[in-house]
């Protein structure tokens, strides 16, 4: 009887320690998916952010690029300008080549807007993403150094340098 | 009296020792698990910053590269940086763990390895005579532990060259530690500071017998250049000794601070040197294709004031000058093209020729009151 009491004892304790490792089990699947939706979440915030600083990078590029900028003889480049020339030439042939300038400009659509004295829009690259999930946009305004003026030689303009970069 | 107990029987026993055994394997198991877990989330945070670390390393290098003449001191983690480049595509990445490169659009001239938890970075226009693109010169800072360039000789670049090479404390914007540089007479002066590489850079003619001490480091470790007037020869240790490989005109105008003389100095090796200077080559072809067709517009524009009024002169002057500058720049595309792969022959000193014609013309088309071309 004692023998048999003892049995039903061992079976029980046994029926615990079962019972106590699944439920383990169960919280450590549980802490497993929290941690993989956690990850999961990061991962796309810095996607997003290094998005967005190869956007900026780009953009950088755009507003420096010696293919645009005004010169001043010796002197100094200055900043923030843009050669008219140089644009009016670009926007003929449509733009810097996409094959020569994939690596710095990816999948984006750089353009000026001329806002005075009138409005003209020159393109200086252009290459949109077909299927794009988001674009960052970037403004600069910039002046447009005219080297043949009106009249009296060279004038300025001015304008806004348009960036925008697809994923 | 009390019965007696039956004594435990066999089967209690086995199964109280294999209770045991279970409870090992159980903990074992449960114990390796979560050990294996460790050690991948340790692995994965370590990518992680790797490749962060990447992503900001060429954010920063693309910020200095645009700011012309401008000195940056980076600090980054304990990491070995490894600079590649071929046909003209440069790259850089960790050389541990495999992250895939990074491909700058400036050229950057910089040892193939640097180990330093510091660098400073330096960045020239290069000008030919507009402005090409800008030069972006890297290497250990000072007092990083990373490469040590000994400068030997006299020559007038020495004073330039510790101006901007050595440690500056601005009154205003931040401290730059600069290169880890020591002047010397002699190359016998050369003290061994434990670094683990060492450039010698000649300004009177290189010397071939270095102190005994570099005998200590790998060949590959011990480079040298030598400057003559607008030359350069880049050399490598062999059998103790240093020698010149082939000698290299520079296409340079730079009358100060050379950016192809600076290049020279932290590119550790020819082939280095070459296959960055490809990539300003080939900007070089594009930026003069822009120009050319600035050239057209404004030669056309006065053609057509001329045609208008005759009687200025100076419309027709400002057309000349330019259908001159129309022509020079249509042969230094050419030779551009021609002058890429070595930087030596004739198509590169004509290059040379035409780029301070240009600069002439320019001159000239200002001093008529012209529309300048740059």
């Amino acid at each position: 009887m004692e023998h048999f009491k003892l049995n039903k004892k061992a079976q029980v304790h046994m029926t615990e320690t079962i019972a106590v490792m699944f439920i383990f089990f169960i919280l450590l699947s549980l802490g497993i998916i929290f941690y993989a939706k956690y990850s999961q979440g990061q991962a796309r915030i810095a996607e997003y952010k290094q998005f967005g600083q190869k956007a900026m990078d780009m953009t950088l590029q755009a507003v420096f690029l010696p293919e645009l900028i005004c010169t001043n003889a010796e002197a100094e480049t200055g900043s923030n300008c843009i050669d008219l020339q140089k644009l009016q030439y670009l926007n003929s042939v449509k733009g810097l080549s996409v094959e020569e300038y994939f690596s710095l400009f990816s999948y984006s659509y750089i353009w000026v807007e001329q806002l005075s004295p009138n409005e003209i829009e020159y393109t200086i690259y252009n290459n949109t993403k077909p299927e794009y999930h988001e674009v960052i946009p970037s403004f600069f305004v910039v002046t447009l150094k005219d080297y043949l003026g009106t009249g009296s030689g060279l004038s300025y303009r001015y304008g806004v340098l348009h960036v925008e970069v697809y994923r | 009296m009390m019965p007696l107990r039956p004594f435990p029987s066999k089967k209690a026993q086995v199964e109280v020792q294999f209770n045991w055994i279970y409870v090992l394997i159980a903990g074992a198991v449960i114990l390796a698990f979560f050990g294996s877990l460790v050690i991948f989330i340790k692995g994965q945070a370590e990518d992680r910053r790797a490749v962060e670390t990447l992503n900001a390393l060429n954010s920063i290098f693309v910020g200095a590269g645009i700011s012309e003449k401008t000195k940056n001191f980076i600090e980054t983690p304990e990491v070995e940086l490894v600079f590649a480049c071929q046909d003209g595509i440069s790259s850089f990445n960790l050389k541990q763990g495999e992250f895939p490169p990074k491909n700058p659009a400036a050229p950057i001239f910089s040892p193939a390895e640097i180990k330093s938890k510091q660098l400073a970075a330096w960045s020239l226009p290069y000008k030919f005579p507009f402005k090409i693109m800008d030069i972006l010169m890297l290497s250990s800072a000072k007092d990083a532990g990373g490469i040590k360039y000994y400068i030997v000789g006299e020559s007038p670049l020495k004073e330039e060259l510790k101006k901007n090479l050595e440690v500056q404390t601005p009154l205003s914007g931040e401290f730059w530690p600069g290169f880890d540089v020591s002047f010397l007479s002699d190359v016998s002066e050369a003290v061994d500071e434990n670094n683990y590489a060492v450039r010698f850079i000649f300004l009177a003619g290189p010397s071939f017998s270095l102190p005994v001490w570099i005998s200590s480091l790998p060949s590959e470790k011990v480079t040298g250049l030598s400057i003559a007037n607008k030359e350069i020869s880049f050399l490598s240790l062999k059998n103790n000794q240093l020698t010149a490989n082939s000698v290299i005109p520079l296409p340079s105008i730079a009358e100060e601070n050379d950016p192809l003389i600076y290049a020279a100095i932290f590119a550790d090796s020819e082939e280095a040197y070459l296959c960055q200077m490809q990539k300003v080559f080939n900007k070089m072809s594009k930026i003069i294709l822009i120009y050319e067709s600035k050239t057209t517009a404004l030669k056309d524009f006065y053609q057509k004031k001329s045609a208008i009024n005759p009687l200025d002169n100076n419309y027709q002057i400002c057309g000349n000058l330019l259908i001159k500058i129309t022509e020079g720049l249509a042969v230094m595309k050419s030779n551009a093209n021609s002058c890429v792969n070595k930087l030596s022959g004739s198509a590169c000193q004509t290059l040379l020729e035409n780029a301070l014609a240009v600069k002439e013309d320019n001159t000239n088309l200002m001093q008529q009151s012209c529309a300048q071309l740059y």
